[in-house]
């Protein structure tokens, strides 16, 4: 069917157009006149923009709420008594800790002694005799 | 006509000239719309009277002269668009639900002229610039590729598609069939 629509075809109805648009064609010396003074309407803005002016502040104040830290809320009471638990643990080589050098170096020799000086008699340990 | 610039008193003739063409391409560019047609070639001519748009003769002045009327019509739609959004004109009087084809033509024009500007209207706006420039300013593809800025190459595929497109249109409206339009004696006749 589209072969009915040849270019001649297609050039006839665009010559019609044309030939319409010849008698509504405004005249020349109308729209040449270079300094026309351009009609000042006035404009009032449509609910576009007004809806728009009033989400900024909206969406400022979403923003804001947004970044602004939160307040520290209670926790539930199953994590709560976990937190504590995992807070009092202790490991069970904590109680070696505190007496370690004690038990360790005190059956040791002090520096610049011998296991046998214990062997010998010192003049303390004569004088104690 | 291309190699050399022109005179304002040249310019102005070569305007006048022109006048009816650049008023169908005004037309054209503003999918028929009469008054921002006048809004839009007004505008062109401003920009080239005064200086604003300079013709510097390197190409045909018909084609610089369509391209600088294209672009005042992007331009003015452009604008029109954000009005549109953001601004009521207080002066303008509510459209219709006519579409602005139906609107613009006189009441006399066969119903068949009218489908074919529907037609027309719907198509892309690059294949719909290029068949107008084609058939009815009679321009060849490179001097419509010239005024809308594209290459030939992608003018030939915009013209081959509207074509396309547009006998797609037009042959699903039975009018054109029931008219008579197509019989081979009306055509003969043309």
């Amino acid at each position: 069917m589209n072969q009915d629509f040849s270019d001649p075809t297609l050039a006839q109805l665009f010559e019609r157009q044309r030939a319409l648009d010849l008698s509504a064609t405004p005249p020349f010396a109308r729209l040449s006149r270079v300094a026309r003074p351009a009609p000042r309407r006035s404009r009032r803005p449509t609910w576009a923009a007004v809806l728009a002016a009033a989400a900024v502040p909206a969406v400022a104040v979403v923003v804001f709420r947004l970044q602004a830290p939160r307040p520290a809320t209670e926790l539930p009471t199953p994590v709560r008594s976990a937190a504590i638990a995992i807070a009092a643990w202790e490991a069970p080589t904590d109680a070696l800790l505190p007496n370690y050098a004690a038990t360790s170096f005190a059956a040791l020799t002090p520096p610049g002694g011998s296991w046998t000086d214990e062997l010998l008699p010192s003049s303390r340990n004569a004088a104690a005799q | 006509m291309p190699g050399e610039p022109l005179d304002p008193s040249a310019i102005r003739s070569e305007l006048e000239k022109l006048h009816l063409a650049s008023f169908g391409w005004a037309l054209g560019c503003c999918r028929r719309n009469h008054a921002d047609a006048e809004d839009v070639l007004q505008t062109a001519y401003c920009k080239i009277l005064t200086g604003k748009a300079r013709y510097d003769g390197r190409a045909v002045f018909k084609t610089w002269l369509f391209s600088v009327i294209r672009h005042t019509a992007i331009d003015m739609h452009r604008r029109a668009g954000f009005r549109r959004w953001f601004l009521v004109d207080a002066a303008e009087t509510p459209a219709g639900s006519v579409p602005a084809a139906l609107r613009e033509l006189s009441p006399d024009a066969p119903a068949m002229q009218l489908l074919f500007q529907e037609a027309l209207d719907t198509l892309p706006d690059r294949q719909r610039e290029v068949l107008h420039l084609v058939f009815y300013q009679h321009l060849s593809v490179q001097q419509a590729a010239e005024v809308m800025g594209v290459s030939l190459g992608s003018a030939r595929t915009h013209y081959e598609r509207g074509k396309q497109r547009l006998r797609a249109r037009l042959s699903a409206s039975p009018l054109f069939h029931e008219s008579g339009f197509l019989r081979p004696n009306a055509r003969a006749a043309v």
